[in-house]
């Protein structure tokens, strides 16, 4: 997916038939084939598998690609707007209830929650030694945490200069949010294969009207890593030493985590290969992609007997 | 001439205090990581020829996708993905 992000969408002629000619949209199809709700069933209208779609709003299907580079992108977007185009009028542009967005069974983050970026990146000089598919290896990927209030608000003092992270909340970091997906798609850490995941927070003197937090810890992971039979190849023995540092500022008056940069790298074998791996959590902010799930969440028909996302 | 001198003083002190009592908000500079863990952050984030694709104003809803396409007359574009394509590696 890296690949295609990086390659199919870096044509200039794409991007600009994408910003003013059609509504682009993107979606997990491996979620929304399952999707009872209006969603679902629009999908279903014109799309079944992994590929691009072209459909007018009415769920007129106009064109499938199932991997293109930019070029011929380009051409297909053409002769999908030219189909468009000869569509009646009561197809491009249909009568939609507005109110069928809200019917939407698609998970949304905890009310009064905390959403973060994180994203993960195999290091220099170790990204070809270590990934199947070696272009992807050298791109980064992307993933959101979702925090309800109970778990953020664990990250902030409560009046001691030093303090340990609630080792439950730490421990949702590490199983979900250091597994590597890039280039692949992978289950969370079983919860035997966290060998440790300490996170301490050191007051910082003041700035007036908020909170600033130092946050260090070491997280290991440690275990067999066998994914299911959809999810790509068994890496057998992985080894994870991350070192962890972050800052993060709380506003009394916002009530409010302002500002949060946290960073875990380290060394990663897989297979019996080194690598270093990185990974950085960030407020997440409007874009587009910052408003899908996790990948954790919602992924109960490929990893059966699911841990449970919310920190208890 | 003398008088809107004196205004114009006993305004400037006034902004002056003003100024002085103002939280530190507007001023706030953002927390550092160390050098190590910033130098690991910049190697991490992604490069601007690594993200073209976030000028596209993606939705990553169906339905809201729908919605706008209706409301403009345009077609939709799909990209779907087993693992959503916006996020994975």
């Amino acid at each position: 997916m890296a690949v295609d992000r990086v390659s199919a969408f870096n044509d200039p002629e794409v991007i600009r038939l994408l910003q003013t000619e059609f509504v682009p949209a993107a979606v997990d199809g491996g979620l929304m084939r399952r999707r009872k709700d209006p969603e679902g069933d629009f999908y279903r209208r014109f799309a079944d598998t992994q590929a691009r779609y072209a459909a007018a709003a009415d769920g007129t299907s106009l064109a499938v690609k199932t991997w293109a580079p930019s070029p011929h992108l380009n051409k297909w977007m053409k002769e999908a707007l030219a189909r468009f185009a000869a569509l009646p009028n009561s197809s491009r542009k249909p009568a939609v209830d507005p109110a069928e967005v809200g019917k939407s069974t698609r998970p949304v983050p905890p009310a009064g929650g905390l959403v973060l970026t994180v994203t993960s990146r195999l290091l220099k000089g170790h990204e070809v030694a270590s990934a199947a598919n070696q272009e992807c290896a050298r791109l980064p990927a992307y993933d959101r945490v979702w925090l309800t209030r109970a778990e953020w608000q664990r990250l902030l003092p409560r009046g001691e200069k030093s303090f340990e992270v609630d080792a439950s909340l730490v421990r949702k970091l590490v199983r979900f949010h250091t597994i590597d997906i890039i280039g692949r798609t992978r289950p969370p850490w079983p919860d035997a294969s966290v060998k440790s995941c300490s996170l301490t927070g050191e007051t910082l003197p003041g700035t007036a009207g908020a909170t600033d937090v130092r946050l260090r810890g070491t997280w290991a992971v440690e275990g067999a890593s066998k994914p299911g039979p959809t999810l790509g190849p068994d890496d057998g023995r992985v080894k994870l030493d991350l070192a962890v540092e972050g800052v993060l500022r709380y506003e009394a008056a916002a009530q409010q985590i302002t500002q949060l940069d946290l960073v875990a790298h380290g060394p990663y074998v897989k297979a019996g290969r080194p690598a270093r791996i990185g990974f950085h959590f960030r407020l997440a902010g409007s874009e587009g992609a910052d408003g899908v799930p996790p990948w954790a969440v919602d992924r109960h028909h490929l990893y059966g007997d699911y841990p449970t996302y919310y920190a208890k | 001439m003398k008088a809107r001198l004196v205004q114009a003083g006993l305004f400037l002190a006034v902004c002056t205090v003003a100024a002085a009592g103002e939280p530190a908000r507007t001023a706030r500079k953002p927390l550092e990581l160390s050098a190590e863990f910033a130098a690991a952050r910049d190697e991490i984030a992604p490069r601007a020829a690594e993200e073209l694709w976030k000028k596209i104003p993606w939705k990553t809803s169906l339905l809201e996708a729908r919605q706008v396409a209706a409301r403009e007359g345009k077609p939709i574009f799909l990209w779907s993905m087993d693992g959503h394509p916006l996020c994975l590696g």
